[in-house]
């Protein structure tokens, strides 16, 4: 997605003004002017200056651009769900994946991914998502000792 | 000598050992295939390395990195698609050399630079850091704020087309690092009263976000079909034959890629890609037959071949002696070595030399096998590239959420990834770069505390940031770099005006 350079500078100066904002209620250092405030003061100071910069720089180009252009890939539905699926598949994951235990959740995960981009039968996409599942469970759980959760799968655990 | 016998030792063991063999081909396949670059393999090792000793994960990043910035010439010989930002100078030539019937020799001499350039790269590095640590021990707070300032200043300054967009990526970075329990005073800052938010945003989930999932997500949007791996249908034969006879010819081309590589890739902002761009350019300046680049000439391919593999030593300059990283991979080993508990500066050459001397050992070790590791990698470059990337994208986004959640066992990591890694897609996607916000997350914490202590001890007075004399020198510095395009604009305008009347 293509956000006009006005529109970026506009979220840039209300952000600056967020952070002073909410910077007033954090207490000096004892025996000095400043504290914790400080540096994220700094920062909102110089974003806020960064955005004022590109609303100027926009109005002194005299172009009319549309505040918001979606990308040519948005509108071919191929690669629209190509994005989209990533989003999910990620939303999925973490919304599931303490519950489900990772076997299921990742091999969910990497079954729906592939079957959306990749040409070949069920059974060849199933086995992939297996094996790359039992590779990285191996690899963290076992080598590296990660603690993946094992959900719905704890009374099987390695 | 005894630091640097120790660090024989440390890199000589056999598990550093097998790190390195394997980190090498990871490196090797990372590199070799198109939209998988050198960044994105140190994002993907990081969450490995956590769980190493810091000499093997160091070892491990570098030999990584050497390979994968060699290997992302082999698919720019063979399909004119570079593996990685770093090949993208000469790809052209490179791949007018294949249809000329050269493919072998363009592949001997990508390889046989490469190790040549990396090592020369890694010796000046070797020679210089300890040297210029030496000098830099006497910094105090104020020259430590300026330094990190100068390096993220250049880094925002130099390579960026808007500087203006990189001042806000880098901004944005360093916000990040402020979200948290303020270290100094105990305040918990930004964290709406959430617990989660409390320990601060950690940096492995922002950068496999920015440097991986980003990268998934273009993969997958990209409707060109000239990105699409084709099927490789070349032979190779011995890639050896009449390789030493051109890379004698060109020996001073060679000699001064290697120089060039290096520094550039110790100025900070200025990485692998852009010394590659210099020394093609210089290359085709400088050349007796400038006339055939272009043509599947191999004498800009030896120059900027070097070049790349020599800049990649040069950036760990600044970052092992000031702690300032210059690219984003260098970014990636700062953030790796405060997880470590090793704070990059000149001080790590007195208390831990021994680490210090085994990364340079692992630069020049990593070198070396590149010759026959490269070689196994052209020969079986064939199948690899054959490998769908529909295939691969999945894989890898799975391996990301695990690396993420592997640091602290939490979910909450990986959601931070996700939002970083959609930020970082639509950062690019509006010319926003991505890597002054990784500089900016790594070096807020080392600014804000020099920042504060200066503060302190100058009892607010902002002039005494520039009293003592390195710190006046750094500072003056840092001004010409802010000041440096409103004096070109300047300048620009002031020649604009025809003075002398053109005939």
């Amino acid at each position: 997605m293509k956000v006009s350079d006005t529109v970026s500078g506009v979220v840039l100066v209300l952000f600056a003004l967020g952070v002073f904002y909410l910077t007033r209620s954090f207490p000096p250092m004892p025996g000095q002017r400043f504290g914790p405030s400080l540096l994220p003061n700094v920062i909102a100071m110089v974003l806020g200056a960064c955005g004022l910069i590109l609303i100027i720089q926009t109005i002194r180009q005299r172009k009319v651009m549309p505040l918001f252009v979606l990308p040519a890939w948005a509108h071919v539905p191929k690669f629209a769900v190509n994005f989209s699926v990533v989003l999910f598949s990620m939303f999925f994951y973490i919304a599931t994946s303490d519950r489900l235990g990772f076997l299921i959740a990742g091999f969910v995960t990497v079954f729906a991914l592939l079957l959306t981009w990749r040409r070949g039968t069920l059974l060849s996409t199933a086995v992939i998502a297996l094996v790359a599942v039992v590779v990285i469970q191996v690899f963290f759980g076992t080598l590296l000792r990660v603690g993946l959760p094992w959900g719905v799968l704890e009374a099987w655990r390695i | 000598m005894e630091p640097v016998l120790l660090g024989f030792k440390l890199i000589f063991e056999p598990f550093t050992m097998m790190v390195i063999v394997l980190a090498s081909a990871f490196g090797l396949f990372m590199g070799a295939m198109p939209g998988l670059t050198a960044a994105m393999a140190t994002a993907l090792l990081v969450p490995i390395t956590f769980f190493m000793a810091p000499v093997p994960s160091l070892a491990g990043i570098v030999a990584a990195c050497a390979m994968a910035i060699f290997a992302g010439d082999i698919p720019s010989i063979l399909l004119r698609i570079p593996g990685t930002p770093a090949s993208a100078a000469y790809t052209d030539e490179a791949y007018a050399m294949t249809k000329k019937g050269q493919a072998e020799l363009a592949m001997g001499i990508c390889l046989v630079s490469s190790a040549i350039g990396g090592i020369a790269g890694s010796l000046a590095l070797a020679l210089a850091s300890p040297t210029l640590a030496e000098l830099a021990i006497g910094f105090g707070s104020f020259e430590y704020f300026w330094l990190a300032v100068l390096g993220l200043s250049c880094a925002a300054f130099i390579s960026a087309d808007r500087p203006v967009k990189a001042v806000i990526s880098l901004m944005f970075g360093l916000f990040l690092s402020v979200i948290g329990v303020d270290p100094t005073s105990g305040f918990p800052r930004f964290t709406f009263g959430t617990n989660v938010l409390a320990g601060g945003i950690e940096f492995i989930p922002v950068l496999v976000g920015m440097f991986a999932v980003s990268e998934v997500l273009r993969n997958v949007t990209d409707m060109e079909p000239q990105h699409h791996v084709g099927r490789v249908g070349i032979k190779l034969a011995n890639i050896y034959k009449g390789l030493g006879g051109v890379l004698w010819k060109y020996r001073l081309g060679l000699a001064r890629g290697c120089v060039v590589g290096t520094i550039i890739g110790a100025l900070p902002g200025a990485g692998c890609d852009i010394a590659a761009w210099i020394s093609y350019g210089t290359s085709k300046k400088l050349s007796k037959e400038p006339e055939k680049y272009g043509t599947g000439h191999p004498e800009g391919l030896v120059d900027a071949g070097a070049s790349n593999n020599a800049a990649l030593g040069g950036t760990w300059i600044p970052a092992l002696v000031f702690g300032i990283p210059g690219d984003s991979i260098t970014a990636i080993v700062i953030g790796v070595l405060y997880l470590k508990g090793i704070n990059p500066g000149p001080t790590v050459f007195l208390q831990r030399p021994e680490i210090m001397y085994a990364v340079f050992i692992a630069f020049i070790l990593a070198n070396i096998l590149m010759l026959p590791f490269g070689m196994i990698a052209i020969k079986v470059a064939r199948y690899v590239l054959n490998v769908p990337r529909e295939t691969l994208m999945p894989i890898i986004l799975l391996f990301c959420m695990v690396g993420t959640f592997a640091m602290n066992n939490s979910v909450f990591g990986i959601v931070v990834m996700a939002v970083m890694g959609i930020v970082a897609y639509l950062m690019e996607e509006n010319g926003f770069p991505i890597a002054p916000a990784v500089l900016g997350l790594v070096l807020g914490p080392l600014i804000e505390d020099n920042f504060v202590t200066s503060m302190m001890k100058a009892n607010g007075n902002p002039l005494e940031f520039f009293t003592r004399p390195g710190a006046g020198v750094l500072g003056a510095l840092v001004m010409v770099v802010w000041f440096s395009p409103l004096i070109l604009k300047l300048v620009r305008r002031r020649y604009k005006d025809p003075i002398i009347p053109v005939s």
